[in-house]
């Protein structure tokens, strides 16, 4: 019965009320009548009797209303009054807290980015890539050969759908738009889109007769590509334009953003292309070029699809048993897990940081509730007193606190909404894909936030409210006293919480100072070449221009000739790949006799870059042995190269490399090669990478096929140099791209943009965390002197100096401070080897780190410290006794 | 806000020893609200005349409490009327009411009347 009442409309309770006093009227003037009155004056002397009916209907219409409801909406307008009274106070309160949650919005933003934001296809869960490690060959690879690709699309449906895409790292060059562009182009196998659950922005994907060899080449065009060549015009579908001089018609365009997975935003500006076997690639059962993605079936697992995949490779790979079964290994990772691994140690330790950053300001609020509830104590006595029990007086406390949570969280997502745009623009060049650049706060994300926000209210909601309620109402109501004396066991808890902000602190300041250090290793390091006034612009002259190779070469070589002609040049080269952008060149070389440090199957992997004569007088890297390379080392001449010092420290340390051969094994075998000189080394891939063994050769010897290159001209004025080096490559060939137009600095700026950005992140969680732990240590000191005015002016009566005073309460606030940083170095000790990967240089346990920080927040804790204590020193003893 | 709660309090007495006398009636079975404040004038020899005021929010509330019940029933003049009924519940409440009540007046009368106590 109890729930019917409840659920029943108000109207059709509000008819039966009606009724039920019609009914009780009837009744009695029926009885009146009975009882021999002229109905007439029975009805008056019944509603006479009855009293005033809508009132009656009013008083009754009260008690349905849900009472935890009432009790709710009383307890939050009284505490709307309690808060604005005191706005000082709630303003703290929820600023502090803010502050809290929107560092962990932030964080939420950047996760949801990263890992949910970068796979934008149709249900990615169940998304993998099927990996076919080769363990024969070092460095080894780890593509798909083609002849098993075809053979699981055709024969393992059972197990999902396959695509396949095989990547361009070289570059083509794109003519037929606004200008010529170096682009990537993507070769895909049939349905790829259908795959991953995309379709073009505008126009048609690939359909079959694009896979003939006979039909319409067609081409996909990337959305910034068409914004660029033909500035987002729909009239670019059904154009021609020609790849590398290959005829294609543009069919469609992707929509922005859309990558295939595992791409980067380096990896623009793209072009899709139908990928096309020929018979020679059909049977090439050695190379391992493809990279292969499957949509398993549902029941499919990875392991179940491992064993069958492996099987139907080995028939392919291995139809005679003469090779091994352990040269390579199937592996099926989901798109998924592959985000989550690459992501896991950052979005810890940022999570890591917001949290800590959170739980300052959780116990900072909480402290100063705890203050408040102190001064409040006569208001809750009153309360109880008249007959309030302890579980209503909670719930009227946490209430506060839930709107306190609640204002918090509306301004912390406020925050948040700066902090992301913020953080949106600090994001290095290759976050600059469509998941980072719409980062943004979502429902799911407002959701987290709110669930956040309510729970730091309850965290830091309730230790007060259950200390408030349990009052002493005799002491706490004697006349006189506003404020009750601080007791033993309430200074204690608030100890405990500044305890506990210094140590947060502590160990966050001591991440951020790591990250800074290891951070200014990192810049500090020497590259080996000189990033000084250097231009840098990635460029092709397009091999189908030239109908020989040597005609090629002549043109590279007048390209750097115009170019050093150019006022302002002080000179030019050219290299492919350049150091510091990431890109890997690596050939493999068999060992050679009286080699020191030779891994177990003789093959050594080493760096690779080709160069032509003048780059390492560019670059300013020295020649220490031998001679650098000359305009007589032509595509005829003998092979030649150049060793570095890493390389020689690695293989024949103590020797001299000049006049030593080699030949290579990939990427194509070669006759012998003899070695000229030897060079200081250089840190290629990445800063943080120790110099490895690299071998150059001139690029009219180039060992790969075709790369497109970067020029690297010495110049002052960059900007201006910029314009008259495009016009001269231009004056050599109309049809060359240009790229990439930026200074040596800017490269190097960029390769650790990426820590940059974790430092700026954590540096600014640290520094907020800084000025949350010393507004805590203000509070509690300014709370002591207040507490302790009498006790001041008393020992100020009676002849204690200003110094003295200020000594004694910074004295028992120092202590606290002390024993903060004390178990903070202990808390960090066990904290920051989960940053070890992170760093650079600088050891997570670095005692100068340790120190610097502990100086930091002594220095900070201080400040917070003297400026109430030097208030409660300048008491004037006669205001301060006369106080109360 | 003590001055306030006083009145509280006085209601609140009130109103529990209405909620007793309300129970009381249904204990001998379905009443409607016209029969009970009849039942309690009559029972208390016309002392004590419930005001519809008090006893139509009384009986909501009761309801809402889960002590009693409702439903639409006919007299036996034929009117449509709610009749009220006691929960188990309800049942239980008023056993409790009953015994606090019984401890009340014996205190009350042992203050008013001490020295026929001592003696």
């Amino acid at each position: 019965m109890k729930f019917p009442f409840h659920f029943k409309r108000r109207d059709e309770r509000e008819q039966e009320l009606d009724e039920e006093i019609r009914a009780h009227l009837a009744m009695a003037i029926r009885e009146r009548i009975e009882q021999g009155e002229d109905p007439a004056e029975a009805e008056a002397n019944v509603r006479r009797e009855f009293g005033n009916v809508p009132l009656v209907k009013e008083v009754t219409r009260d008690q349905w209303g849900w009472r935890w409801l009432e009790t709710f909406l009383q307890d939050v307008r009284y505490g709307i009054r309690q808060l604005r009274r005191n706005p000082g106070f709630s303003l703290a309160v929820i600023a502090i807290a803010a502050l809290g949650i929107a560092a962990t919005c932030v964080v939420f933003c950047f996760a949801d980015a990263a890992i949910f934001g970068a796979l934008p296809y149709k249900n990615p869960s169940s998304l993998v890539e099927v990996a076919m490690a080769d363990l024969k060959n070092d460095p080894g690879w780890n593509g798909v050969p083609v002849p098993v690709f075809l053979s699981w699309r055709d024969h393992a449906g059972s197990i999902g759908q396959f695509a396949a895409n095989l990547g361009q790292l070289k570059g083509k060059a794109l003519v037929g738009g606004a200008k010529p562009v170096l682009v990537f182009d993507n070769q895909i196998s049939p349905a790829t889109f259908r795959l991953f659950g995309v379709r073009p922005l505008i126009g048609r994907g690939f359909q079959a007769s694009d896979y003939e060899s006979n039909g319409t080449r067609a081409l996909l065009l990337s959305y910034n590509l068409w914004q660029q060549l033909f500035n987002g015009r729909s009239g670019a579908i059904g154009k021609s334009i020609t790849l590398d001089a290959v005829g294609h018609t543009i069919v469609g365009i992707m929509p922005p953003g859309f990558l295939l997975p595992g791409s980067s935003a380096a990896m623009e500006p793209s072009c899709w292309t139908p990928l096309v076997f020929d018979a020679k690639q059909k049977s090439a059962t050695g190379d391992f070029s493809l990279t292969v993605w499957s949509r398993l079936r549902p029941g499919i697992s990875q392991e179940k699809a491992r064993a069958a995949l492996s099987v139907s490779a080995l028939e392919v790979v291995n139809p005679t048993g003469a090779r091994k079964n352990s040269d390579w290994r199937i592996q099926v990772t989901p798109l998924m897990d592959k985000l989550i691994d690459h992501w896991r140690s950052v979005l810890a330790f940022l999570f890591g940081a917001a949290g800590f950053l959170l739980a300052i300001a959780c116990s900072n609020v909480t402290n100063l509730l705890l203050a408040r509830a102190r001064t409040r104590q006569k208001e809750i006595a009153v309360r109880a007193a008249i007959g309030a029990s302890r579980a209503r007086v909670i719930r009227q406390l946490l209430t506060e606190c839930l709107i306190l949570s609640g204002a918090a969280g509306a301004a912390g997502i406020l925050l948040a909404y700066w902090g992301v745009g913020w953080e949106r623009a600090i994001l290095p060049p290759w976050f600059h894909t469509t998941n980072f650049q719409q980062m943004g706060i979502d429902l799911r994300i407002l959701a987290a936030t709110v669930a956040v926000s309510v729970a730091v209210g309850a965290v830091f909601g309730l230790a007060p409210a259950l200390h408030a309620s349990k009052v002493d109402l005799v002491d706490s109501l004697k006349e006189g006293r506003t404020i009750a004396s601080p007791r033993r066991g309430r200074w204690n808890t608030q100890s405990v919480f500044v305890i506990a902000e210094v140590v947060l602190s502590s160990i966050l300041l001591t991440g951020a100072v790591l990250m800074l250090r290891s951070f200014l290793k990192l810049e500090g390091v020497e590259p080996g070449f000189n990033p000084h006034e250097m231009l840098t612009m990635r460029m092709l002259l397009p091999k189908y221009r030239y109908p020989k190779p040597e005609g090629q070469i002549a043109a590279y070589q007048q390209v750097l000739q115009e170019i050093s002609a150019i006022p302002g040049v002080a000179g030019a080269g050219f290299v492919t790949p350049l150091p510091m952008t990431g890109i890997n060149a690596t050939v493999v070389m068999p060992a050679q006799p009286g080699m020191s440090n030779v891994p177990e199957n003789r093959k050594l992997g080493v760096g690779f870059h080709a160069v032509s004569p003048g780059y390492f007088d560019t670059m300013g890297i020295p020649l220490l042995r031998g001679r650098f390379f000359t305009d007589q080392d032509t595509h005829d001449s003998e092979l030649v190269a150049i060793v570095d010092r890493a390389f020689v420290d690695r293989y024949w340390p103590g020797q001299n490399p000049v006049g030593k051969v080699f030949y290579l094994h990939y990427p194509k075998p070669t006759p012998v090669v003899h070695i000229v000189g030897e060079v200081g080394s250089v840190r290629d891939l990445a800063l943080a990478d120790k110099p490895r063994p690299e071998l150059y050769n001139p690029f009219t010897q180039h060992f790969f096929a075709e790369f497109a290159g970067t020029l690297i001209i010495k110049t002052s004025t960059p900007g201006s140099t910029a314009v008259a080096v495009q016009k001269a490559v231009h004056s050599v060939d109309p049809e060359a791209p240009i790229s990439q137009i930026e200074t040596m600095r800017e490269v190097l700026g960029k390769s650790v943009a990426e820590k940059r950005l974790y430092l700026t992140l954590v540096g600014v969680f640290a520094m907020l965390a800084l000025v949350l732990a010393a507004a805590g240590i203000a509070g509690t000191v300014s709370y002591a002197v207040s507490q302790r005015k009498h006790e001041v002016g008393i020992r100020m009566a009676l002849g204690a100096r200003r110094l003295n005073v200020l000594f004694m309460i910074v004295g028992q606030v120092s202590t606290l401070v002390v024993v903060g940083i004390v178990l903070g170095v202990v808390g960090s000790l066990a904290f920051t080897r989960f940053i070890a990967s992170q760093l650079y240089g600088v050891s997570p346990t670095d005692p100068v780190t340790f120190v610097v920080a502990s100086l930091i927040l002594i220095a900070v804790a201080l400040l917070a410290c003297y400026i109430p204590a030097r208030r409660a020193a300048k008491v004037d003893p006669m205001v301060a006794l006369r106080y109360e | 806000m003590a001055k306030m709660t006083r009145y509280q309090n006085r209601i609140e007495l009130l109103q529990g020893t209405l909620d007793m006398l309300i129970m009381r009636t249904l204990q001998w079975g379905p009443q409607h609200g016209y029969g009970i404040s009849r039942a309690i004038r009559t029972g208390s020899g016309d002392m004590l005349t419930v005001e519809t005021g008090s006893l139509y929010p009384a009986l909501h509330r009761m309801e809402k409490q889960g002590w009693i019940a409702s439903g639409w029933a006919l007299t036996e003049n034929k009117q449509r009327a709610k009749f009220y009924r006691l929960t188990p519940a309800g049942r239980k409440h008023l056993v409790n009411e009953q015994s606090r009540w019984d401890e009340f007046v014996k205190a009350v009368g042992g203050v008013m009347k001490p020295a026929e106590e001592q003696s």
